[in-house]
């Protein structure tokens, strides 16, 4: 019932009207010529009987001359009375036949030629009866019967023949008539037939038109669209049809068949794949709203695991469900893919220039209120370094060991350069140089190094220049914004280092030490004690500068507890710095830091230098205390548990050692545990 | 016939925020069948006095809210639940409704953004 439904009131209504038409007009034809040859038949029929008739007339006369010699000549008669009663009823019966041929066929001329057939019989029968009636007929009865015959056999055969033509006539009229009703019939089935034809070419054409320009249609979308598009079933077998965009987007070719989850997972981590099947189950459930779904699309902007050292690619996916036919429910789902990682690091790039923006004036608060001299002499030192740095970059000679001697070198001057920028608290370039640090961390962290792993070093040292430089210029603009009040004769930026270059140095480690003791909820007191020192050579002053901020960032880390922590050792709950410049008798300068913290914990240390895999276990454990303590300034050994801004990478006492070396300090470490630490430097006179 | 809720967060403070806003007169009458701690108050709550509706929160004591979803869905098909949580990530709201939630909340929300989702909920 559907299908005759279908076909009833879709596009085959016509065809199928045409075909039941056609189908009524054969049967009608057929029909027809049924009764037209059932006439035909009538009519032969009705021929043959009127030629009977002319039949059976002269077999009559015949037999009545016979009986008539019979009798004169004395004969027997039985015979001829046999067959002329054998004539007239056989007359009789051809006579009834015609009569009622003529009468079925209402021909006026047929019926009154039966009429005067029967009305010439009738004398002629009643003679023939009348002779019949006796074994021996008598003469006169005879002679009747026989003028009769003689009279009447000739004017019945000429009836008899006009009635032959006249049923011969109307036989070839009806034939006639069957003939145009046959041709018509077939006229009008053959035109029927040629429309069927032609309304099913037409159709035929018509569709394959309008499925070409479909398929065209299909093709310039999916060639133009902007998207990679294709369709996945309820399985996520992927169809057939698909943009030519997906090729440019994704990454791997999706053939026809494959799945597109079991590819989707190669290029993804686990969990965005976990939460990818869920989110495309919960699509193609009927129960859950397709609202509820909106914003958790865990695709909707994803990176893509790509080969090393290519950019990284970010995808946008969306799915939306295909519907079948009616009642059939979701089927599948149409995928639409689109390359968005322009989007994404121009949204990076607008964000770096916002933090730029904000960098920027944060720097230029920064610097308002330090010395211009020591601003500048943090920048031309830094600059100096890291050209030196660009140097050793530049003259690597191409081996791993040689790259990881390098890399190392880099993070320990970028290290010192990060708590000198944090003792003027030039944030910006504090921040850069820690961001940098984590990047030289990574690297240091790698067994094997290549050449092309220097090239995020050289890039790094670059931007920090560049901050360098940002700076350079504000305090040049501010410099000349201010030229006229120092041209007054206030004090100059090229004034030379002594005591109160010193003081100034130590408010600045003082804000320093605070500023790390509130970042890591520390409670902290710094004392400052420097006596009249008199002058200060320059290798003090750049100690002062580079290593006491190493220092004092590594007693407030390392040394100082917090203050719960404190409380329940019995102290305090405010750790207690104090930092020392103090001239002996002998002239020779001391620089000493204390801290009343948690002292060196020699174990703690051993441990971390085992685990670490610095060196192999044996050798830890067969080293004196003494000498655990000393790797303190060898580079990359912390007691810090995790890495921050301010400590936890191992490498500001190594700071602090190359620099007692390189200014010929002599360095001593005292520290008892859960008491105190001591790092004291010593300049022996000149 | 009034709709019957029941709220379910480890937060006094925010169950007596969702429960005050019961009288916004956005809504439609609703009656307050209960407020429960944790999971397994809820499942007890929901078992005898039967709620049309339940805001659930996720990170909570004794049996946390994805369970306790998992096992109304079992006990009691017809309620329909709202996830109301500070767990912000896709993967979470994804878990939630494959369990049987039938909407998402994140906290902190204003009145407006409660009331809607309680709307959306209802619908």
């Amino acid at each position: 019932m559907p299908l005759l439904h279908t076909l009833l009131r879709g596009k085959y209504r016509v065809l199928v009207f045409a075909v039941a038409a056609f189908f009524l007009v054969s049967v009608g034809v057929y029909t027809l010529n049924y009764v037209l040859l059932q006439s035909v038949e009538r009519d032969a029929k009705s021929i043959n009987e009127g030629g009977k008739l002319r039949g059976y007339s002269q077999q009559l006369a015949k037999a009545v001359l016979t009986l008539s010699h019979e009798s004169a000549a004395g004969e027997p008669v039985q015979t001829s009375q046999a067959q002329i009663s054998e004539a007239y009823q056989a007359f009789d019966l051809a006579l009834a036949e015609v009569q009622a041929f003529a009468a079925a066929s209402q021909d006026g001329p047929a019926l009154e030629l039966a009429d005067k057939l029967d009305r010439q019989w009738q004398p002629l029968r009643d003679a023939a009866i009348a002779v019949l009636a006796s074994a021996t007929p008598d003469r006169d009865a005879i002679d009747s019967a026989v003028t009769l015959s003689n009279t009447r056999n000739v004017r019945l055969l000429q009836l008899a023949d006009d009635l032959t033509h006249e049923q011969e006539r109307l036989a070839g009229d009806r034939t006639r008539s069957m003939r145009v009703l046959q041709s018509g019939a077939i006229a009008v089935a053959l035109l029927m037939f040629a429309f069927i034809v032609v309304h099913v070419a037409r159709r035929l054409s018509r569709s394959d038109r309008e499925a070409g320009q479909a398929r065209r249609e299909t093709t310039d979308i999916l060639r133009t669209v902007r998207e990679g598009l294709f369709l996945i079933d309820r399985n996520g077998t992927i169809g057939t049809q698909r943009s030519e965009h997906l090729a440019r987007v994704f990454p791997h070719p999706l053939a026809p068949g494959e799945n597109f989850l079991v590819t989707l997972a190669a290029l993804v981590t686990p969990d965005t794949m976990d939460s990818a099947r869920q989110y495309i189950g919960l699509l193609l459930n009927e129960r859950v709203k397709p609202a509820l779904l909106a914003d958790l699309n865990p695709l909707q902007r994803v990176q893509l695991a790509q080969p090393g050292g290519s950019r990284p690619k970010y995808l946008s996916f969306s799915f939306q469900p295909v519907r079948g036919d009616v009642g059939t429910g979701i089927t599948g789902m149409l995928v639409a893919v689109a390359d968005v990682s322009q989007e994404v690091r121009l949204e990076r790039e607008l964000a770096d220039a916002e933090e730029r923006a904000r960098s920027e004036v944060a720097l230029l608060l920064d610097v308002l209120d330090k010395d211009p001299a020591d601003v500048r002499r943090f920048i031309d030192d830094a600059r100096a370094k890291l050209d030196g740095l660009n140097a050793a970059l530049r003259d690597v000679a191409p081996d791993a060991g040689a790259y990881l001697t390098t890399v190392t070198k880099v993070f320990r001057e970028v290290h010192s350069i990060k708590g000198e920028a944090a003792a003027l608290a030039i944030g910006a370039v504090a921040t850069q140089a820690h961001r940098f640090e984590d990047e030289l961390g990574a690297l240091r962290q790698r067994r094997t190094l290549t050449g092309n792993d220097l090239i995020p070093v050289a890039t790094g040292i670059g931007h920090m220049l560049q901050e360098l430089a940002k700076i350079d210029t504000v305090i040049s603009r501010l410099a000349a914004f201010a030229q006229p009040a120092a041209d007054a004769g206030a004090r100059g930026s090229e004034m030379p280092p002594g005591e109160d270059g010193v003081l100034q140095s130590m408010q600045r480690i003082q804000r320093l030490a605070l500023a790390v003791a509130a970042d890591l909820d520390k409670k902290l007191r710094v004392e400052t004690s420097i006596p009249h020192v008199g002058e200060i050579p320059e290798p003090v002053h750049r100690l002062l500068r580079e290593g006491l901020p190493q220092l004092v960032r590594n007693a407030v880390v390392h040394g100082i507890e917090a203050a719960a922590e404190r409380r329940r050792a019995g102290k305090h709950e405010e750790g207690r710095l104090r930092i020392e410049l103090a001239r002996s008798e002998d002239g020779s300068l001391e620089l000493s830091v204390t801290d009343d913290g948690r002292g060196i914990d020699v174990h703690a240390l051993r441990r971390r230098l085992t685990e670490d895999g610095h060196r192999p276990a044996e050798q830890v454990a067969a080293m004196s205390d003494r000498d655990v303590v000393a790797t303190l300034f060898a580079p990359g050994v912390s007691t810090a548990a995790t890495v921050s801004e301010h400590a936890g990478r191992g490498m500001g006492l190594d700071v602090v050692g190359a620099l007692a070396r390189e200014t010929g300090a002599r360095l001593k470490l005292a520290s008892t545990p859960r008491a105190y630490t001591r790092f004291t430097l010593q300049w022996s006179p000149a | 016939m009034k709709a019957r809720l029941l709220i379910v967060d480890d937060s006094m403070v925010i169950r007596n925020l969702i429960a005050r806003q019961m009288l916004d007169e956005r809504l439609p009458p609703i009656d307050l069948v209960g407020l429960a701690g944790d999971g397994e108050q809820a499942l007890a709550i929901a078992m005898s006095r039967k709620p049309d509706f339940i805001t659930m929160d996720l990170t909570m004591p004794n049996m946390d809210g994805e369970a306790c979803i998992e096992r109304l869905a079992e006990v009691l098909p017809g309620a329909r639940i709202m996830v109301v949580s500070a767990l912000s990530d896709k993967t979470t709201a994804l878990r939630a409704i494959s369990k049987g939630a039938h909407g998402f909340l994140h906290k902190p929300f204003s009145e407006e953004q409660l009331v809607a989702a309680l709307l959306e909920l209802m619908s």
